[in-house]
């Protein structure tokens, strides 16, 4: 009988978790609440994965509040040769307020494809705005079973603010170990029901809907002063410490190469958000660094900007401890790599003084900004040498600048955010005033898209539109250039991309275009664009596969068996021509066959090789005299 | 069945072996979910961020 007391008062202890785990079991099967992880099949791309748009609401209180991010598909099964790299962080991280190219993985992106045109590369975003480290630690831990060749991490500037920062959060906010099993207590339906619940009860209570009352932030934000060296203060750089320190050990542990950046602020052109009374305050710092830099003494200048930073009560800016635990890691973990953006802004800057020439306000940067956290990342890689370049096709900075697609959408459309942004608390700058003239198309579309009438796909493809009507070509060739970094598995603007280099007589570029188009889905007029243009480059050898690829799938009435043996000659002739390129006959016989399909570069070449070796050659003569008529024919 | 009535009459009895950890889990989880709510602030200044 004691025996069966014993057994009724464990089961009866047992019971409370059957009877949640069956309120949970029964709250799934009807569908109540949503699934955290990471990433989900990609509903539009067999075979691939994709964030899950309900990964970020596990941070936020108010699920109605998360912010999402990028949804850049990856194929399930990594192909051999294939770079791919994961990037975690905050809105700086996703281009704030760029967004799409602006971001600074883009550029990298763009830089790595063109850089290395034989490899495959998935730069895989997983950045939002409003989050902090407990996101990106969350984010990056799950990252070891999707194979990365790299992590990229910039994070940091929202410990404060940031979804379950020390200063967004309620009194147990400053443990980094029960909020993160908070985190993971959110996985179940069951705390989500009682987090809803409790949300329901909190709206009620306060009898309202989201106020964005300037008033209303400013007295609230008011509430969220963090002087130096405070609890709050140290709060926030402990979890950020044992977040970033803990992710870094888990990756490195699975020997993934981790790269992380140091941050950077405005430092002499944003005065400080709130300011403490007195005379060691963030405005007088502010006041004395203005005065120095005036009179050039630059590096007490530097020094009092940073101090006006790190005394600011309105933590937005990371504070300088933050860089130093991204500094530290470096000397704990084997496979953890620092970037110096800060450093690299520093340079770039002048008198080494952070200000509007890198950033549009306190943390975000300018596209040159961007493209210079692109770049400190690219040259890591580099000297880690995860990529080795032969230089053949090296994208400079410079270069890079020059071609990143960002188109002038994109770029007034950040330009527009930032405006906006500035107009309320807490910079409260006035916006200039409009401006009495018909705006352009650009201006109407950036227009669009800031106030979302526009989604940014049927932005990009209006512009398209514009600048074919207008023959502007270098800015179709631009677009059609920024819809393949942001679709990199759409054949479409691969394809689209490489017939507008071919009509802008950039044929060596259209042929990547089109090999990619082709190696994504194989078509005929793709097989066709590529063998035409291969031809013009006058590589035939690399045509021909192309060629009878079309001539087997042919959609047109017109045969290409002739051209098909014509250009098997010419790749005979060719051979024989590489090995006596003194033989007049060979690089007639090769301009006549160009002549034939009407290719006046090709023949053009070999006229131009066999005329140099005897002018007077009479076939070639007559070949020129044909090429000319060419020429001058009407098309 | 005996077994059954005997632990349901043990059950109806003796709350505290059962009821008592029921409660104490949801009060639990419950307080995590109050203590750890995210102050309304950061919806207002997400753009900042």
């Amino acid at each position: 009988m004691k025996k069966r007391l014993w057994l009724f008062k464990g089961l009866a202890l047992v019971l409370p978790l059957l009877a949640l785990a069956l309120v949970e079991g029964l709250l799934r099967l009807f569908g109540y609440g949503h699934d955290y992880r990471l990433f989900v099949d990609d509903p539009d791309h067999k075979g691939y994965w994709i964030v899950n748009q309900h990964a970020s609401e596990r941070y936020f209180t108010e699920t109605d509040n998360a912010t999402v991010g990028n949804f850049e598909p990856f194929l399930k099964k990594k192909p051999d040769g294939t770079f791919r790299i994961f990037v975690l962080g905050e809105s700086t991280t996703i281009g704030y307020p760029y967004f799409h190219n602006g971001s600074f993985h883009r550029w990298l992106h763009y830089r790595l494809m063109h850089t290395f045109p034989n490899r495959n590369f998935e730069v895989i975003n997983l950045s939002m705005t409003a989050v902090n480290s407990y996101t990106v630690f969350d984010f990056g831990k799950q990252l070891v079973d999707y194979e990365p060749d790299a992590v990229l991490i910039y994070t940091g500037h929202n410990e404060y603010y940031g979804a379950m920062g020390v200063g967004s959060t309620s009194s147990l906010g400053s443990q980094p170990g029960l909020v993160r099993m908070v985190l993971q207590l959110r996985e179940f339906r069951l705390v989500q029901l009682l987090n809803r619940t409790w949300q329901r009860i909190r709206q009620t209570a306060s009898g309202q809907k989201v106020d964005l009352r300037e008033g209303m932030m400013k007295r609230m934000a008011a509430d969220q002063q963090i002087p130096l060296g405070s609890e709050k203060y140290q709060n926030g750089i402990e979890q950020f410490k044992t977040n970033l320190t803990d992710l870094c050990q888990s990756l490195s542990g699975e020997n993934i190469p981790v790269f992380v950046s140091t941050l950077v602020s405005n430092e002499k052109d944003l005065k400080p958000f709130i300011s403490a009374p007195g005379t060691a305050s963030a405005e007088q710092q502010f006041q004395l660094a203005k005065q120095a830099y005036e009179k050039g003494n630059v590096r007490q200048a530097k020094q009092q900007f940073v101090q006006a930073k790190e005394l600011d009560l309105l933590r937005f800016r990371a504070p300088e401890a933050i860089n130093q635990v991204i500094r530290e890691l470096e000397n704990r973990f084997s496979n953890v790599t620092v970037v110096d953006s800060r450093a690299v802004f520093e340079t770039h800057s002048p008198s080494g003084i952070l200000g509007r020439e890198t950033l549009l306000e306190h943390v975000h940067p300018n596209l040159y900004g961007y493209a210079l956290l692109s770049d400190a990342f690219y040259e890591a890689l580099k000297k880690k040498k995860l990529l080795v370049t032969d230089g053949a096709n090296e994208i400079s900075f410079k270069q890079l600048r020059q071609q990143m697609p960002i188109t002038p959408v994109d770029s007034l459309k950040g330009t527009y955010e930032v405006m906006i942004l500035k107009e309320s608390w807490p910079f409260n700058e006035p916006m200039p005033p409009e401006e009495n003239r018909p705006k352009t198309v650009e201006e109407q579309l950036a227009g669009g898209l800031v106030v979302k009438q526009i989604a940014w796909r049927d932005a990009m493809n209006q512009l398209l539109a514009h600048y074919v009507k207008t023959q502007n070509q270098r800015g179709a060739v631009q677009v059609s250039e920024a819809l393949v970094l942001e679709y990199p598995y759409d054949p479409t603007y691969y394809g689209q991309t490489g017939k507008l280099l071919f009509s802008a007589n950039q044929p060596e570029r259209a042929v990547w275009y089109l090999k990619k188009a082709f190696q994504l889905e194989e078509t005929f007029a793709t097989a066709q664009s590529l063998f035409i243009t291969l031809l013009k480059l006058d590589r035939p050898d690399e045509a021909l596969p192309y060629l009878r690829y079309a001539a087997a799938h042919n959609e047109t009435q017109f045969s290409l068996n002739e051209l098909q043996v014509f250009v098997e000659q010419l790749v005979t002739a060719k051979k024989q021509y590489l090995a006596d390129t003194t033989n007049v006959i060979l690089s007639n016989q090769l301009a006549a066959g160009y002549l034939k399909f009407a290719n006046a570069t090709g023949a053009a070449k070999y006229l131009a090789k066999s005329l140099r070796i005897d002018p007077r050659n009479a076939a070639a003569l007559q070949l020129q005299a044909q090429l000319r008529t060419l020429k001058t024919a009407p098309h | 069945m005996d077994f059954f009535r005997e632990f349901w009459l043990f059950m109806r009895t003796r709350k505290r072996y059962w009821l008592y950890p029921l409660l104490v889990l949801l009060l639990l989880l419950s307080a995590l979910t109050v203590f750890t709510t995210g102050s309304a602030l950061a919806p207002f200044i997400y753009s900042l961020f």
